[in-house]
């Protein structure tokens, strides 16, 4: 313990020490308050140069004037301040274009338009605007924190957020990169899992304020390079299972160009926060969802390419978690009905990556799905007319090697039926005109195993008819081909009772043909029915009704007839798979053997689509999957089935039909156009369910 | 006439008048430049003076021994007097509302002429403040300066330490960014961590966390309630609150006879810091205390300005409640329970600390020894038990953390069992029954409160001051365990 004085000296010393330390601090703070660094240092040399300027020209009025303060441009629209025009001074000042930055003036014509004082600088620039500080934002990346300046590079992302719509094609000038930007989001098939402006897909984020996400938003573990949001959307592109852990997007392949091209436009996708006149009209209008010219072709580009290629050729398993089927190709177009597309687009498959496009989920509208579907069907050939195929140069004998090769695998090789009917019946062929053959053999019979053939040219399809014609002319040449129809209503009940144990309560086949078949009706007429209800089929199960058992009336065929006309006329609640005709036991041993290695073991798909899938099940009929094994799928891995070929071996009709079967097992949903399972199935170890609600 | 008159007066009157005044206004000049002298006169300068007179106008020269108090208390008072300045200063510009709090905070920092450096040091010395309550608290408690009577003023101080905490907390959610709003949900989270006692015990209708949160911020997510429930605390109910119980602390010091001292130190009385030592041990207070309380002051303003010129406030961006920071961090005197919360949140947020609060507060009546009063670590023995408990607990604590942390937080094997397994037993009660052990331990052998208690307080103090070490540098994303400066810390968020 020291004494009263020492102490008093001790405290005495330190309290001058500290004393002294603040006081060189303080003054320390003050003239770092004044520094050359800080923006006062910036405006005083301004004010010099102005000065020296002024001096040479004789006129110093302005350069006198010139106030040393904190300027700002305060928009009240999203309580922005931007205070970057306290250093960067040529942008406000008038004949001091050509100083050194920061004074200098904005390069290019920019400003004309978007004067500083209405639109601030942070808004085309991005940054801290607050900060009236030099060493922060304007000079490099260590900025703003959480929303640095924007690197020049990306600017154009800036032009954007304001004057470019995503869904229309307009032109934005002076920003090529952008516009081609916006040019390879709009056909890479983003929105097939992303969304954007109310469309587009639910498996990924919304990138309709993808632009306005600041740093917290990204997860930059596995990020390589420096932390910016360009360089995480750029290694996103390129392998976004990596930078986001369990997603299933595949790469984008392209040039680091074209990736820095692409993020210009994800940058520049803003949400509407700022007054309307900011805005061009047609991105005002986009985001009130309006889509002028959305057309199938956009349609395809901005939803279908990324999975299912830019020509439609699908993705492989290899490269992808589930691969995409091929839609181009001949094997699916001429065997898939508009209905089966339509199913597809509607309703999804469910657990797999294919969504609903239903304009609920999708935020599309039925007219553009309508479009999206045409233009989908553009890949199948169009179907020319008879009289067009007439003038062809074609034979008997080559329709008869064609038939051979084409058509018996499930016509026969004698043409004695099976899949499909006996082409051999003479009271087949009296009643069936050139013109009919025709129009069955091009057009197909839609979710049947008929597939449309219109992919053959001219002379192959005459060859045929001509073949199927062989000695047999066609016996009614005077027939009315359509007539009044009769009571439909009664019809009804008449089908019912008679007509539907052999060709399915809705006329969808069993073992008869699908005879309520819009494609059939369309191509069968009047004389052609009544005959074949009349005098039936000899050598096949159709009797004729007008002779033998009930002894139909002439009155009783045209109701019938009424009544057939009047169902090809509405739309079918949903798509009938038709009965099951083969033994599932035996499509097991055969599914087993041959299909487990691209469809999995329970059909749930390897490196083929799956077929337990309840969607898929519910948009096939057994036709359209017999027809599939029959024809394969030319320029995929699912071969032909029905055509011989050396590398595999030939299943007959009655192992497809069995194969068809087995598959069928796995269906326990129902799926109708309005995406409820209906109760009305007959079909053994089938329950119906409750409805599903959507 | 009078006095000084003399022959030249009556024809000079004024200038004889002036020479009056000028020589008492000399005098009185060289008296204020030589301060009062006389004893009277030093004793008055203190006791009626306002600003001066709570202090006691004799002290014992045993009081201003450095090495004794180290200044903490006077430390901790002057950044309370800081902190209110400062803070008044920030009160000009700062605006209470989620659109205009971060922008105003900005503008302070970057427009508002020196608002940059009032806000540094507010900031820093709120930190500081937060530090010397503890190292004051520590003091207090090895010196055993809460015997003798002192035990009011012991529970005084403990609750002004709260108080500071909740300062700090209220305070550091008013910049509203990125830091300030997910620290605060934090804590809010923590504090509603109370209802996994009633859930777990099968409860599950009563639900007091959520009226606790609701209470805190005015509903259940951080919003405007919240801020200005904080504000409102912050510059209002707090400081009163906080200048209240100085006051009240202060005066129980001047009631229980000023600082405590040792007995050697009483050499007449033998009495032990009873009031009305005998008037020769002590001194009058001016101005030698004054002096020392200026040396701390002014040392402290100098190390404010060093800090404040040096480093700024951290304002990270705007408040996103869309954007979780990850990780999310309380503010570091909460780290150390964040830490024991990432175990469990009741035992660790709430049970433990309570634990801890209880027993801070009933040490005086527990330990009513009063040995080795006013000696740092009472004696060699109570030295020797400091030394053991510092190791014991940080032995207590990497055996009980280390495994935890070697586990993980995914622990999925915890939710098959009864919910009520792991809120009772978890690293934070594991390690506060260790230490209650080791207290026992030391009483069983020493026989001694006075040890059991520097083995408790000196365990518990470690075991806080480590496991905020491992919540502060080692917790990383996801509140993974990272050593600093590893790859995954640093390109992480």
């Amino acid at each position: 313990m020291r004494t009263e004085h020492e102490y008093r000296s001790l405290f005495r010393n330190l309290t001058l020490a500290g004393g002294l330390l603040s006081c060189v601090l303080l003054l320390a703070m003050a003239i770092d308050r004044g520094s050359h660094d800080d923006w006062q240092g910036v405006q005083r040399a301004f004010r010099d140069s102005l000065l020296a300027r002024a001096a040479s020209a004789g006129d110093s009025v302005a350069a006198e004037s010139f106030v040393t303060e904190i300027r700002q441009v305060s928009l009240g629209a999203d309580d922005r301040v931007d205070r970057c025009i306290t250093c960067h001074l040529g942008t406000v000042f008038p004949g001091v274009q050509d100083l050194p930055q920061p004074l200098g003036g904005h390069p290019g014509e920019h400003l004309v338009n978007h004067p500083v004082d209405r639109f601030g600088c942070t808004l085309c620039h991005g940054g801290n605007g607050r900060d009236a500080t030099v060493q922060a934002p304007c000079t490099g990346a260590d900025s703003g924190g959480d929303d640095p300046i924007e690197s020049l590079h990306y600017i154009q992302s800036a032009c954007g957020r304001c004057h470019t719509p995503a869904f229309d094609t307009s032109e934005t000038a002076g920003a090529a990169v952008l516009e081609r930007g916006r040019a390879i989001f709009r056909s890479g098939g983003c929105l097939g899992c992303h969304r954007l402006r109310m469309v587009g897909g639910t498996l990924g984020p919304d990138l309709t304020e993808q632009g306005a996400k600041s740093l917290s938003h990204y997860s930059f573990r596995h990020v390589q390079r420096n932390r910016s949001i360009p360089t995480w959307l750029r290694e996103h592109f390129r392998e976004p299972a990596r930078v986001s852990p369990g997603s299933v997007m595949p790469p984008v392949r392209a040039s680091t160009d074209d990736l820095d091209a692409l993020l210009t436009f994800v940058l520049s996708l803003h949400p509407i926060d700022l007054p309307a006149d900011y805005y061009c009209l047609p991105l005002l209008a986009e985001s009130r969802g309006s889509r002028p010219g959305f057309d199938g072709e956009t349609g395809f580009g901005l939803f279908c390419r990324a999975c299912h290629g830019s020509r439609g050729e699908g993705t492989s398993y290899d490269s992808s978690r589930t691969g995409a089927p091929a839609l181009s190709g001949v094997g699916f177009q001429a065997v898939a009905s508009d209905e089966f597309i339509q199913f597809t687009l509607m309703e999804g498959r469910g657990p797999r990556l294919m969504a609903s496009w239903r304009p609920v989920l999708s935020g599309l509208r039925s007219a553009e799905l309508d479009r999206l579907l045409h233009w989908l069907r553009r890949w199948k050939a169009p179907v020319r007319s008879w009289e067009q195929v007439r003038m062809a140069a074609g034979s008997a004998g080559k329709g008869s090697e064609l038939f051979d090769t084409t058509c018996a695998p499930c016509h026969g090789a004698q043409r004695e039926g099976g899949i499909g009917p006996r082409l051999s019946n003479p009271d087949f062929l009296r009643l069936a005109t050139d013109q009919f053959l025709h129009a069955t053999i091009a057009t197909g019979r839609r979710n049947t195993a008929m597939p449309s053939w219109s992919h053959l040219p001219e002379e192959e399809l005459l060859s045929l008819v001509l073949f199927l014609r062989g000695n047999t002319p066609y016996s009614y040449p005077n027939a009315a081909r359509r007539s009044t129809l009769g009571d439909s209503a009664r019809g009804g009940r008449m089908f019912a009772a008679y007509c539907s144990r052999c060709h399915g309560t809705h006329g969808e086949g069993g073992i008869g043909p699908a005879i309520l078949n819009p494609d059939f009706l369309d191509a069968a007429d009047d004389a052609f029915l009544a005959g074949t209800i009349k005098q039936g089929r000899a050598h096949t199960a159709m009797f004729g009704w007008s002779q033998a058992g009930v002894r139909l009336s002439d009155g009783d065929a045209s109701s019938i007839i009424g009544y057939m006309r009047a169902m090809a006329e509405q739309p079918p609640e949903r798509i009938y798979s038709g009965a099951v005709l083969g033994r599932p036991q035996h499509g097991r041993e055969i599914f087993s053997e041959l299909c487990t290695e691209c469809h999995g073991v329970n059909g749930e798909g390897k490196k083929g689509p799956a077929l337990n899938n309840q969607e898929f099940l519910s948009a096939a009929s057994n036709g359209f999957l017999v027809a599939t094994l029959t024809l394969g799928r030319p320029g995929t891995a699912m071969p032909s089935w029905g055509q011989p070929s050396p590398e595999r071996r030939l299943l007959s009709q009655e192992e497809r039909l069995d194969l068809v079967a087995f598959i069928r097992v796995w269906q326990t949903d129902v799926i109708d156009h309005r995406g409820r399972a209906s109760a009305d199935v007959a079909r053994p170890g089938l329950t119906a369910i409750s409805s599903r609600t959507r | 006439m009078g006095l000084h008159d003399s022959g030249a007066s009556s024809r000079f009157p004024f200038r004889e008048r002036m020479k009056v005044l000028t020589s008492t206004v000399a005098e009185r000049i060289a008296l204020w430049r030589r301060g009062p002298v006389s004893y009277r006169d030093r004793s008055r300068r203190v006791s009626r003076t306002f600003f001066f007179h709570f202090q006691a106008s004799r002290i014992h020269p045993f009081s201003l021994t450095p090495s004794y108090t180290l200044g903490l208390g006077v430390l901790s008072a002057f950044m309370f007097v800081v902190l209110t300045v400062t803070g008044v200063l920030l009160m000009v510009y700062y605006v209470p509302s989620v659109e205009r709090a971060y922008s105003s905070t900005a503008d302070i920092m970057y427009v508002v002429p020196a608002g940059r450096y009032v806000r540094n040091i507010h900031r820093w010395a709120a930190h500081g403040m937060v530090v010397t309550v503890v190292l004051h608290m520590c003091r207090v408690f090895f010196t055993g300066s809460y015997g003798a009577g002192r035990g009011i003023n012991w529970l005084i101080g403990i609750g002004l330490m709260m108080l500071t905490l909740l300062l700090s907390f209220t305070g550091y959610l008013l910049p509203w960014d990125q830091l300030s709003y997910w620290a605060v949900t934090i804590g809010a989270n923590i504090a509603a961590a109370i209802s996994d006692l009633p859930a777990a015990a099968g409860f599950e209708s009563l639900d007091p966390g959520r009226a606790l949160r609701l209470l805190l911020l005015g509903s259940q997510v951080v919003g405007q309630d919240a801020l200005i429930r904080f504000y409102l605390l912050h510059i209002v109910l707090l400081p009163l609150l906080m200048a209240a119980l100085i006051g009240l602390h202060f005066w129980r010091i001047r009631k229980d006879g000023g600082l405590t001292r040792p007995r050697n130190a009483e050499r007449s009385s033998g009495v032990v810091g009873a009031p009305g030592s005998q008037l020769r041990d002590l001194i009058l207070s001016w101005p030698v205390l004054f002096w020392a309380e200026a040396a701390v002051i002014s040392l402290a303003t100098a190390a404010l300005l060093l800090a404040a010129y040096a480093l700024d406030a951290p304002l990270l961006s705007i408040a996103d409640p869309t954007a979780p920071e990850n990780p999310a961090k309380a503010p570091w005197y909460f780290l150390g329970v964040q830490e024991l919360v990432s175990y469990s949140a009741f035992g660790g947020g709430v049970l433990v600390p309570l634990l801890l609060s209880l027993g801070l507060a009933i040490i005086p009546w527990v330990d009513r020894e009063d040995r080795g009063l006013g000696i740092w670590f009472s004696d060699p023995e109570g030295a020797r038990i400091t030394v053991r408990s510092a190791v014991a607990g940080m032995l207590a604590t990497v055996a009980v953390l280390g495994p935890a942390i070697g586990l993980g937080t995914g622990r999925t094997w915890l939710r098959a069992m009864h919910p009520l397994i792991p809120l009772l037993i978890n690293p934070a009660t594991i390690l506060a029954a260790i230490v209650a052990g080791w207290a026992g331990l030391v009483y069983r052998t020493t026989r001694s409160t006075r040890c059991a208690m520097l083995a408790f307080f000196t365990a518990t103090l470690i075991a806080v001051v480590l496991v905020t070490a491992i919540g502060l540098w080692f917790r990383g994303p996801d509140w993974q365990f990272l050593l600093p400066g590893t790859t995954a810390w640093n390109s992480a968020r």
